[in-house]
């Protein structure tokens, strides 16, 4: 693994059993998380990115299993790194890496607690059980992280109950749990969907100071590309269940190469084109069921640059257009053999 | 927004056309899938069919006494006689009457070396099919003589043929019970959600009221309040009116429960800003939308229904002879001399079982089809 | 232009808490709390606010679909005006025919037990507007004006997705040929693509058939592009009534103000550097005395914290309810980081 690399996904493909069928939902896909950064995920439903982050910590549906490919994690640089696919799913090793090593937040907070229990007893659990520490240490730290991730009071917050909480403040809540065993590698699943946008601004200032303070890397998952030009170092454009385009947030921003890439980005509505009331370009049809992925490139029913006899026969590969941003396209490829040739 | 992980499937590989199902062949398919449902739903229709045609299926009228044959056990069946030859139509062993020497009493003896073949629709004592049309033909009968497969009673009379009639009668005592709880259920239910506030609130007191009154106690109360000189129908339909005043009002819970919820979803609102009157939206919208729990809650009541008669006659305070349903039959077999000395008088009973794991089977399947639109 | 609809003084309260056997309710949760403002004929009017704001409420309460407690909605009609809270059930139904409503969750607002067909014949079959072959003619033609077309028609909603779900809806909303719609949330639900669609939609069908919105939603960015002018609202009341370029460049409200800078911009070179609330939303049951918003708000002052105050003109039809309004001045969006592009 290069350095500074945390973990490291190679070809990973995830099926579907579906009555004895297997079906692709994530085809060969590849990405690399550094410390301090935070990677971005993103797609439209059904574009395997959610399933992708659960498959991280094998937390997988009954129906799902990852079929092939490598999912290389190292907590530190100086560790050596392991495979977490080969892992039992429900073996010590997996158990001893979730929610210490490498921990999840969700969309929605109060989902992931337990309403009959203490905020305090329940995120001290997670410390238990993964530190060698007393209770009373372990009540001690669960306060400083309530206090870091911005609960007032945080020593009666312990005492108290998840539907005492507000939704922003439960999200923070979730966050500190992830934070109790200062894991190497966040995975935050469309963390701020369900938050009204001030709270979402709170959600984000708190994470952008994990980042920066605690060296924590971030795979964010999120179809909102505002929060994603906010908080993202690198992004990930995932459809049908590939990833068409991969680079740097603002390469993808400013310089979109992958025709899915450059109409999602003049779908979105942006403050900047108020004045002129740029029209919104929409992309014309829909995600196709998984059952019914189109031949070749995954988009070519919905792309502009549509090239017959190619783009519906052949899956592209990945083409470096510079040595930090690849696209899947072959309208690169060829561009790029008119070049060379 | 709420993404799902993934996008559960629109069609599959079959040659259905999910996307034109109506809500019925969606429940169908999803029912299917259960095959504890499927098998409650194969022994079902095989108690209705022999509910429908009881007289057909009988070898002898629930009436008939055989002298020859008092109190004597299941007489079987065999395709293979004492020397092992195999005989292509099934027969039984003849019987003979003997008297017993120390008691006196007349014994039926086996006859090995005599057979009576049975025989498919064989001419037997003349009935009237459903009170209305004179025949006599029997689905199966033994040639030259005759044939108890439950054996019979201390008057004789066949256990086999009894048990098929009360099966027409408790199937249908059910029927008629469930059928009124249903209708008072569902509309004073309707009522109380559709409205809400103090008419929901005084149904609802109502409801507990009836609820906490211990049942068994009240059914006896009100069946032994029923006059003696009562003919059988007037018994019966008395009987199912008690039965449905009771069991309404689970179903009545369940509709006002799920209208009280579909009141509020965006549809219903979409419904009446499209001008529906409220009839039309409960008709057209609320009804369609409970159906299917409302049938599910009715193959629950069902076998509540069937049991509380059952009991009821058991104990003498439902239906009572010459009525036949199982009840009635184990009635018959109260004491421990019967037990012992007639334990075929007890298959009733295994009907009884049959018929309500049929149901609950059913139910179950009902219950996990019952809304196909669920994730 | 000429005006549409007026509410006054509209107030939405709902019990909460039983007391006693029949129950009389121990407190109200005041959704909607004395909102007074004006729609426009042929503009998209956008409401906003976060959870609590009541929002949504008022949305519904305006066609009567939620009863308000109390408050005045005045519709002009063909040079009449009528009194929407004084219509009797029947009368409110004649209304409808005018005003209509799309709702944010297209897997609830469409029966899934009636095909499309029977979906968008549904408001003419109920008004008894057409039948037959006329009725079918009006059908698919309203249908294809939404993007779908004839053969989607005898299907059930489960074959289709959210974005085709939400065009049912909207042939469904229009086949009276209303004037007004609600929408309620109407794209939040879709995929970013196809919320484009649905917006380019909704604005192509209001030229066609002069139609006016009231776009209710929480998509501030959505709201900027789809919209004339803006009402923001917190804890029931009306805040700030503005153009949408005034209120987002130049806001008067410190609310309003937090709101758009805490808007994430898809431009990563435009950092956000959003103002942050103090404290937490209180609930519409209790709502706080004075200005309702005086709990976060770091220019509140003694005046803020006991009396309340009063929606009123502070420009050319920019509306402001905040005694320090005229002294503020505030940050609009996407004035702040580097290289910043202000208005």
């Amino acid at each position: 693994m290069k350095k500074g690399v945390l973990l490291e996904v190679q070809d990973l493909h995830i099926t579907l059993d579906f009555d004895g069928d297997d079906i692709p939902v994530v085809q060969g896909i590849d990405f690399e998380l550094s410390a301090g950064k935070v990677l971005a995920l993103v797609g439209e439903s059904g574009c395997g990115k959610s399933i992708t982050s659960q498959s991280l910590l094998r937390l997988l549906p009954r129906e799902v299993r990852i079929s092939s490919g490598e999912i290389n994690f190292r907590p530190t640089e100086d560790q050596s790194p392991i495979d977490i696919v080969p892992l039992n799913k429900d073996g010590i090793e997996i158990r001893s890496i979730r929610g210490n090593q490498m921990s999840m937040i969700f969309q929605e907070p109060m989902s992931s607690f337990s309403p009959i229990h203490k905020i305090g007893d329940q995120i001290g659990e997670v410390i238990q059980l993964h530190l060698k520490v007393t209770r009373a240490e372990a009540r001690t730290r669960v306060i400083d992280l309530l206090d870091k991730v911005g609960i007032p009071d945080p020593k009666q917050a312990v005492e108290q109950y998840p539907h005492s909480f507000s939704g922003g403040m439960r999200q923070r809540a979730m966050i500190a749990k992830s934070l109790a065993c200062n894991p190497s590698v966040l995975i935050a699943d469309e963390p701020t969907t369900a938050l009204d946008v001030t709270i979402q601004a709170q959600i984000l200032e708190i994470m952008r100071k994990l980042k920066d303070e605690l060296g924590m890397a971030m795979i964010f998952i999120t179809h909102d590309l505002g929060v994603v030009a906010q908080i993202a170092d690198e992004v990930a454009i995932m459809y049908m269940g590939r990833i068409v385009e991969k680079g740097p947030v603002t390469e993808i921003f400013n310089n979109p190469q992958h025709p899915y890439t450059v109409s999602l980005l003049s779908a979105i509505p942006r403050l900047g084109d108020l004045s002129d009331r740029r029209q919104l370009t929409s992309i014309r049809g829909s995600v196709p069921s998984l059952f019914e992925r189109p031949t070749g490139c995954a988009f070519h029913p919905r792309c502009d640059s549509f090239m017959p006899g190619r783009c519906d026969t052949d899956i592209p590969s990945s083409l470096q257009i510079s040595p930090i941003h690849e696209v899947h396209c072959f309208l690169h490829e060829d561009a790029k053999k008119e070049i060379s040739s | 927004m709420t993404s799902p992980a993934l996008i559960l499937p629109k069609r599959k590989k079959s040659n259905r056309r999910p996307e034109m199902a109506t809500q019925w062949q969606l429940m169908w398919w999803k029912y299917k899938k259960h095959h504890m449902a499927l098998v409650g739903m194969i022994m079902l229709s095989l108690l209705v069919f022999s509910a429908v045609f009881a007289e057909i299926l009988s070898p002898n009228i629930p009436t008939e006494r055989n002298n020859k044959y008092l109190a004597s056990g299941p007489m079987g069946i065999h395709f293979f006689d004492s020397e092992w030859n195999f005989h292509l139509r099934p027969f039984v062993y003849a019987r003979t009457t003997k008297r017993d020497p120390v008691t006196l009493r007349k014994l039926s003896v086996v006859d090995e070396t005599k057979h009576w073949p049975i025989e498919f629709f064989v001419a037997g004592s003349p009935y009237k099919f459903w009170g209305l049309v004179e025949t006599d033909v029997h689905f199966i009968g033994a040639k030259g003589g005759f044939i108890h497969l439950f054996g019979t009673d201390s008057l004789g009379r066949d256990v086999f043929s009894r048990t098929l009639y009360a099966t027409r009668i408790s199937l249908s005592v059910g029927l008629v019970g469930v059928t009124f709880a249903f209708i008072l259920g569902a509309i004073i239910g309707g009522i109380a959600g559709y409205f809400g506030g103090i008419v929901d609130n005084l149904i609802m007191r109502l409801i507990e009221f009836i609820r906490s009154i211990p049942t068994l106690p009240l059914w006896l109360a009100l069946s032994a309040a029923l006059p003696r000189e009562w003919s059988s129908l007037q018994v019966y339909l008395a009987i199912t009116m008690i039965l449905a005043m009771i069991g309404w009002t689970h179903l009545a819970r369940t509709v006002r429960s799920k209208l009280l919820a579909l009141r509020e979803e965006d549809f219903t609102v979409a419904a009446r800003l499209s001008g529906c009157t409220d009839m039309r939206i409960i008709l057209r919208h609320l009804l369609p939308a409970f159906m299917s729990y409302m049938i599910v809650d009715v193959t629950i009541a069902f076998p509540e229904i069937l049991l509380a008669e059952t009991s009821l006659s058991f104990l003498g305070l439902g239906l009572r002879e010459p009525a036949e349903s199982w009840g009635v039959l184990l009635f018959a077999a109260q004491n421990v001399r019967s037990i012992s000395h007639m334990p075929w008088l007890l298959i009733p009973g295994l009907f009884i079982i049959i018929a309500v794991l049929a149901f609950n089977f059913v139910g179950d399947g009902m219950r996990d089809a019952a809304d196909p639109y669920s994730k | 232009m000429s005006r549409l609809l007026r509410v006054s003084d509209m107030k939405v309260h709902f019990p909460v808490g039983k007391k006693g056997f029949l129950g009389r309710p121990a407190n109200y949760l005041k959704a909607v709390d004395g909102v007074s403002f004006d729609i426009e004929r042929g503009e998209t009017l956008g409401l906003v606010g976060e959870s609590g704001s009541g929002k949504t409420t008022l949305g519904r309460a305006i066609l009567r679909a939620i009863e308000p407690t109390s408050g005045e909605i005045v519709y002009e009609q063909d040079g009449n005006s009528i009194d929407i809270m004084g219509l009797s059930r029947s009368g409110l139904r004649d209304i409808w025919r005018n005003m209509q409503m799309i709702f944010q969750d297209p897997y609830a607002s469409l029966n899934p037990r009636m095909t499309v067909r029977d979906i968008i014949s549904e408001p003419l079959l109920a008004n008894k507007l057409a039948k037959g072959k006329d009725l079918s003619k009006q059908v698919v033609e309203m249908a294809e004006l939404c993007g779908l077309n004839a053969g989607h028609l005898s299907r059930f909603p489960h074959a289709f997705s959210g974005g085709q779900r939400q065009r049912i809806a909207i042939a469904r909303a229009l086949i009276l040929h209303p004037e007004f719609i609600v929408c309620d949330e109407a794209v939040s639900a879709l995929d970013v693509s196809i919320q484009a669609q649905i917006l380019n939609l909704l604005k192509d069908l209001q030229a066609k058939l002069s139609l006016t919105y009231l776009f209710i939603a929480h998509d501030l960015a959505a709201v900027a592009y789809a919209c004339d002018r803006v009402v923001v609202m917190y804890l029931g009341q009306i805040v700030e009534i503005a153009s949408t370029e005034k209120l987002y460049y130049s806001p008067r409200h410190p609310y309003t103000e937090a709101l758009m800078s805490a808007i994430p911009e898809a431009n990563p070179e435009q950092v956000m550097q959003p103002v942050f609330l103090t404290g937490e939303r209180p609930s519409p049951t209790n709502p706080p005395d004075g200005c309702r918003f005086h709990t976060r708000c770091q220019y509140a002052t003694d005046v803020c914290r006991t009396l309340m105050p009063v929606l009123g003109e502070i420009s050319d039809g920019h509306m402001v309810s905040c005694h320090h309004a005229d002294k503020l001045t505030l940050k609009g969006a996407l004035q702040h980081g580097s290289g910043a592009k202000s208005a």
